[in-house]
């Protein structure tokens, strides 16, 4: 029971940071991705392997030759995450500076999902570089008592993105994310350099998809292409949907009821015996139906994307003098 | 960049005689065709600073196309743009924006889930808070910024008459308030050159005055700005020079009532 | 040098059940302006089909493929009519309607994934007797069916576009929605019936592609996206005989692949495609569309 309990904590956490970074992609900067698990992906495979060490029998080739010139392919445990998102970071800057560049939007995201589509298959195909279909496993925890630590673990790490995408969402730059998710014609006419933004917006949240990774790998031990269908992005769409585009609060509560809840509640659906493949499917196709549901009644979500406010500014509106203010704007004095 | 944009010829030198005959903005023989079709084919204009220039001529002669190609967002077939000196018909719309060219949009172009004083914000520019680094690692330095740019926002805010909707979506603001928002982010931005694409379009008669008068405010203190307008009598009371396009070429350039006088601008309108 | 006709020869084979698909896919997007991420579920959707008409309920086989495809053409019909219309009219974002269609390619994935108890099967389309071999080539009778039944379909097509007066009012749509509305076309019901042609088309895809492969399962439509997408977007989505040229083209390229360099790795082709096209034309492909569907 604990052990569950260990579970469930650690696939919240998961899917809170997997939500809070398509959050930031999606909700504040409007770029939409449909290769996102592919970085979550990516993040579990770096941050396994790394951890791995030297074990012959499950380090990928690809990886025992780079042993083989003694380069550090074993790090200690944070560098296991780090070298994850940094990996990830690497790699989306290069599909970013493609998949960006479309000038029409809704390429780029279809150009997504095909290199989602296409490495997925590579990585099945290709297995030196991550034992292809059959996945990397026994992957060792960081800490010693994980029931108890891991989830806790976890949870820090939660905490640091939540800091982190926080005073993302409430910066200068996160102002400007979403007025280019509004209106990219209109930004750019302000100064703003929209696919610098956009390509900004593509790798932070590709990195935090991948830190997910990292961390869950670092719990459940194996990762393999099953592990990483096309379908799962869909649950984190549909995380940031139902819990609310835009509001960090919102997400973590959509990863609670749409990541562990709907997993969860499906695993007390009585089993049929002679089909076994039909309760995850039952799963998935209800997640399907609450995103179309949600974008349908209720496209802003459960909690809705929140007004700006600067409450370490203590002034009030109509705390302005008149007069010809304009003149005192353009001389600068008013910056004073 | 930031200095560059106060300390620039607009904020120091607030004289109207000295800046008259300096060229803003210098566009030559810009020719733009969709298909077959030439929008623009060959046109040339000046605007000087502190001049407000106007650009009127009948539907479909390529004042929009105009726009858009000085302000970036349409690519000219050929011909040039210098800006300032500098030679920006290369230049991307954000650089350009960057820069101190400031357009305002046709349609409304407002930001409509972000907040009226979000809209204004937006438009400040050089701002350290909007690079990801300074957001996570330098609070002070951009909140600092934040603040002055904010007090700045709340007096623009008042001066447009806008300061009751400032926690406002501005999606729920009407046709006219959007207009006057798009105006005040304009000179949030700063310009050394304002491009108004028919700021009129949708304002009420009692606010019209009071928007015109800041365009005047801004042109005494060494902006250039140009204006596509339909209402012939704002062009009569603001502008300083009239150009009249026709058929993707300027037609006649001269004071209002020359140009009203002028033969082939009547026949321009007629047919 | 004979490997390379042998394999030029067969590209127009393969490219035959390609370019139905990508000329179904480029119309869909081309008359609602959107990418329909269900399409290769909706393949996959009329391949279940003719397996439950055929096996499950025990009609004779051409009638149960022949029930399939009308069942994909009403599929199609319906979801533009129930789904993406609705979406459109209320003014969801183009992105809006991606994650739409993406959730129901899932629900369509996982539902025959349960619904089904076999997850994989072979519809007997039979013919083997005729099959020819060239190089390391084997062209089955069904596939030659195929590229007959192509050529037919992109001739119907082009006829329906240009010669009827539903296919006038098609084009109307994909130039302007709302001028086409404006003067009198009924746009919706229009919009239904160019869904529901594009269903049937994608129907016939579909089921040759179950022809030409010894066993269908889940993920038959899907992995086929990866040379449908990048064969309709090289063609200039919006235009039958670009998506036509597009697929001579990917089907050309994946074979050409897979002789001289070997079948791993030839996922990338559609990838790798897709980049030149981004790299060169970043915007241009919206161009092309624009030009209007029909392709003159």
């Amino acid at each position: 029971m604990a052990y569950y309990i260990s579970t469930l904590l650690v696939l919240f956490v998961s899917y809170a940071i997997l939500g809070l970074g398509l959050n930031v992609q999606y909700g504040l900067g409007g770029v939409l991705n449909f290769g996102y698990y592919l970085f979550f992906a990516i993040g579990a495979y770096v941050g396994g392997i790394t951890a791995l060490g030297s074990d012959k029998g499950r380090v990928p080739a690809l990886f025992q030759e780079i042993y083989a010139w003694n380069l550090p392919v074993h790090l200690p445990y944070p560098l296991t995450v780090l070298s994850a998102v940094v990996v990830a970071g690497v790699f989306s800057v290069g599909v970013g500076l493609i998949v960006l560049r479309s000038v029409r939007d809704d390429f780029g995201a279809l150009m997504t999902f095909v290199v989602f589509l296409t490495m997925f298959t590579l990585i099945g195909a290709y297995a030196n570089l991550f034992n292809g279909y059959i996945g990397i496993s026994g992957v060792p925890s960081p800490v010693s008592n994980p029931e108890l630590w891991y989830p806790i673990l976890a949870l820090g790490w939660l905490a640091i993105s939540w800091l982190l995408v926080g005073a993302v969402t409430r910066s200068p730059y996160g102002r400007v994310l979403k007025s280019i998710r509004e209106r990219p014609d209109a930004a750019a006419a302000l100064g703003k350099n929209v696919r610098h933004y956009r390509l900004s917006v593509f790798i932070l949240g590709n990195c935090m998809a991948a830190l997910s990774g990292a961390l869950l790998i670092g719990f459940i031990g194996a990762w393999s292409p099953l592990s990483w269908q096309e379908a799962e992005t869909l649950v984190v769409f549909s995380i940031v949907i139902v819990g609310g585009r835009g509001n960090n609060l919102g997400v973590v509560l959509g990863a609670a009821v749409v990541g562990v809840g709907i997993n969860e509640a499906v695993v007390f659906l009585p089993a049929v015996s002679s089909d076994p493949g039909l309760i995850p499917s039952v799963q998935w196709v209800l997640i399907g139906i609450i995103t179309i549901g949600f974008l349908w009644v209720r496209p802003r979500g459960l909690l809705p994307e929140r007004k700006a406010k600067w409450p370490w500014i203590d002034s009030k509106p109509g705390e302005v003098s008149e007069g010809n203010l304009l003149r005192k704007l353009r001389k600068g004095e008013a910056r004073k | 960049m930031i200095d560059d944009l106060t300390g620039g010829a607009v904020g120091d030198d607030v004289s109207n005689d000295g800046l008259e005959k300096e060229p803003s903005l210098v566009c030559s023989d810009v020719v733009k065709a969709f298909g077959g079709l030439r929008a623009v084919s060959g046109c040339s204009l000046t605007v000087r600073k502190g001049e407000i220039v106007g650009l009127i001529g009948p539907n479909g002669a390529g004042k929009s196309t105009l726009v858009d190609i000085l302000s970036g967002r349409v690519h000219a077939d050929s011909g040039s743009i210098v800006f300032e000196g500098r030679d920006v018909t290369r230049w991307t719309p954000y650089r350009r924006a960057a820069a101190g060219m400031i357009r305002t949009f046709q349609l409304n172009s407002e930001f409509p889930g972000l907040t009226v004083m979000e809209n204004i914000m937006i438009a400040s520019q050089g701002h350290p808070g909007e690079k990801l680094g300074p957001v996570i690692f330098q609070r002070k330095k951009w909140r600092d910024h934040e603040r002055q740019e904010f007090s700045r926002g709340r007096m623009l805010l008042s001066e447009f008459g806008l300061s009751e909707m400032e926690n406002e979506y501005a999606g729920n603001l009407s046709g006219g308030q959007k207009r006057l928002l798009e105006i005040a982010r304009s000179v949030m931005a700063e310009p050394r050159l304002l491009l108004l694409d028919e700021p009129t379009v949708g304002v009420s008669p009692l606010l019209r005055p009071r928007l015109l008068e800041h365009v005047r405010d801004l042109a005494d203190h060494g902006v250039a700005c140009l204006l596509v307008e339909h209402a012939l009598e704002v062009v009569e009371e603001l502008c300083d020079r009239v150009i009249v396009m026709a058929a993707g070429r300027v037609l006649v350039e001269g004071s209002f009532d020359e140009v009203i006088a002028d033969e082939g601008v009547r026949d321009a309108y007629l047919s | 040098m004979n490997l390379f006709i042998a394999s030029l020869a067969f590209s127009v084979v393969t490219a035959a059940t390609l370019s139905l698909a990508a000329v179904a896919f480029s119309l869909q997007f081309a008359v609602s302006n959107i990418f329909n991420l269900a399409f290769g579920a909706a393949l996959t959707l009329s391949c279940y089909a003719a397996y439950f008409f055929f096996s499950i309920v025990g009609i004779e086989f051409w009638l149960a493929i022949g029930l399939a495809v009308l069942f994909s053409g009403l599929f199609a019909a319906g979801m533009s009519a129930f789904l993406v219309g609705p979406f459109i009219r209320r003014g969801a974002s183009a992105f809006v309607l991606m994650i739409v269609t993406f959730s129901l390619g899932t629900i369509i994935d996982y539902g025959l994934d349960g619904g089904f108890r076999d997850n994989s099967f072979t519809l007997p389309f039979g013919g083997s007797s005729l099959a020819i071999h060239a190089g390391p080539f084997e062209l089955s009778g069904a596939q030659l069916v195929v590229v007959a039944l192509a050529v037919v379909m992109t001739a119907g097509l082009a006829a329906l576009l240009h010669r009827t007066r539903l296919g006038i009012a098609i084009r109307a749509i994909v130039d302007n929605r709302m001028l086409a509305g404006a003067s009198g076309v009924p746009t919706r019901k229009v919009t239904t019936v160019a869904w529901f042609v594009t269903g049937l088309v994608t129907g016939i895809a579909g089921l040759a592609l179950a022809a030409s492969t010894s066993t269908v399962n889940g993920a038959i439509g899907d992995n086929y996206l990866l040379l449908i997408i990048p064969a309709a977007m090289l063609g200039g989505l919006g235009s039958i005989w670009g998506a036509i040229a597009g697929s001579l083209v990917i089907s050309l390229a994946d074979n050409l692949w897979g002789v001289f360099v070997g079948t791993q790795y030839e996922v990338l082709i559609g990838l790798l495609v897709l980049m030149v096209v981004i790299m060169i034309r970043p915007g241009g492909l919206a161009g092309v569309i624009s030009r209007g569907w029909g392709g003159t």
